[in-house]
């Protein structure tokens, strides 16, 4: 939080010609939708009512800041820009926004460094490129990008990411995962997971964490690696299988695959109350507990 | 077509829904045909597909779901494949499947090369570097299955990797249009 509220104070934008100071009322618990085709995007969620817009807009930019019902948008439209064809600099904007912190949140960009704080709802975010930076509290997180790095510092609920390429890295997060890339790797640390569905072309999983009773892990990925580290005394059935690459259970001896070159193990530890399978072609897997 | 419509599809597939277009007369010709001359998927680094990417996804979802499941899809014409084994059929359908898709990609390659020139050259270059690893990653995995053609793991791990393509596709699809 205090990182969102320096960045409220010191963020500037490169040579954007007009300030932006919006003000518009809103009660916490409600919507806000933010479109900014690229630059920056600030976004704090404090303890008060209302929406406040601050920052700098492009010369080709317009903003438009409005309320229909229980959503307040704000929209930043550039002239002329196709959302894949490019744009230019004169359609951007730097956008600082404070929302209440119940605020469910959603962003749509296509070129923007975003970085929210302080909001304690559901969160969405879709962008082509631009890095992503979530700061504790979100109930829930929805991203969708084509090329972004993602850290998240917790989530209380559920988090859903799906990218093409760029890592992810997520701490302290709690309940349900899911998690889509081709080439991005995958870090994630936290307790209490219940769902995890982790798939990766080239890129690698790793999970440092515990697991809830009963949980259910999915990890798949074709020449990454998948490395899990979790509590001693976790209870927890695997199914591992890779066509070519090692497998290394907490020094258990895997059994040549019926098919292929590889291995595959189906393995116990504890009472097995959370169920963890995970297939690879070519990566390795290691899991161990500490 | 999202990554979840489509899970949704191939899994409802797998249970038992009818193809929107009957795929067994095609399978059973080229059940005649010798194993040898069957197309192999060999998609062309970097080529791209577009509009029709959706007619893809369901071309897929469709072979995909009556391989997944290792059972003939209860479609009218499958009735007449009643005799034939689980394998045979899922053979068959791997085969129409991969034919259906090698045309569709020929087809979408062209549409989306004449797009090349509109788009963002760095997010172009992130997208089709993405394609190549999954193609390669595809290439691995059909050579893994000539060496293991009854491994249902790679079968598995290649409708993932179709999965993980066409929704790339999508999302590229999805970006030209906007």
């Amino acid at each position: 939080m205090n990182r969102i509220l320096t960045l409220l104070a010191l963020s500037c934008a490169p040579a954007l010609a007009s300030p932006i100071n919006e003000q518009i009322d809103l009660p916490d618990g409600n919507e806000v939708l933010i479109e900014n085709t690229c630059g920056e995007i600030t976004v704090a969620g404090l303890e008060r009512d209302g929406v406040v817009v601050r920052g700098e807009l492009g010369d080709d930019a317009e903003l438009n800041v409005s309320r229909s019902g229980k959503r307040v948008s704000v929209r930043v439209k550039g002239d002329g820009e196709g959302f894949f064809s490019g744009w230019s600099e004169d359609a951007c904007a730097t956008l600082r926004v404070e929302v209440p912190v119940h605020t469910e949140l959603s962003i749509e960009a296509v070129s923007a460094e975003i970085e929210i704080g302080g909001v304690h709802s559901e969160i969405s975010v879709e962008v082509v490129s631009g890095d992503i930076w979530i700061g504790e509290g979100p109930s829930s997180v929805d991203i969708e990008s084509v090329s972004s790095d993602v850290t998240l510092k917790g989530v209380t609920r559920e988090l859903e990411v799906e990218l093409v390429s760029g890592d992810v890295t997520v701490e302290n997060a709690h309940g349900r995962v899911d998690f889509t890339s081709v080439s991005g790797d995958l870090n994630l640390s936290g307790a209490g997971l219940s769902r995890v569905q982790a798939e990766s072309v080239s890129g690698d999983i790793r999970i440092v964490g515990g697991l809830e009773s009963g949980a259910r892990l999915d990890l798949t990925c074709h020449s990454g690696d998948v490395d899990m580290v979790l509590p001693k005394g976790t209870s927890g059935a695997f199914e591992v299988q890779s066509f070519s690459g090692g497998i290394d259970l907490m020094g258990v001896k895997p059994k040549s695959r019926e098919y292929g070159p590889g291995a595959s193990l189906n393995h116990a530890i504890g009472e097995g109350s959370a169920e963890i399978s995970i297939t690879t072609f070519s990566g390795n897997v290691e899991i161990k507990e500490q | 077509m999202n990554d979840k419509q489509l899970d949704d599809l191939i899994n409802g597939l797998a249970d038992e829904v009818a193809p929107e277009r009957d795929l067994w007369p095609d399978i059973e010709a080229r059940l005649a045909q010798p194993a040898a001359s069957m197309p192999a998927h060999r998609p062309a680094p970097g080529r791209w597909w577009g509009q029709l990417a959706l007619a893809a996804a369901v071309l897929v979802s469709v072979a995909a779901g009556a391989w997944w499941s290792q059972t003939p899809v209860e479609a009218p014409a499958a009735v007449a494949l009643a005799d034939l084994s689980d394998d045979a059929i899922a053979d068959a359908a791997d085969t129409g499947w991969r034919g259906e898709l090698q045309t569709a990609d020929d087809t979408l390659a062209a549409a989306l090369d004449e797009r090349r020139g509109t788009m963002e050259p760095e997010l172009l270059l992130i997208i089709e570097q993405n394609l190549t690893i999954i193609d390669d990653a595809m290439a691995d995995i059909d050579a893994a299955m000539d060496a293991a053609p009854d491994d249902p793991t790679l079968r598995a791990a290649l409708i993932d990797a179709w999965r993980q393509r066409i929704g790339l596709m999508e999302r590229a699809r999805a970006l030209t249009d906007s």
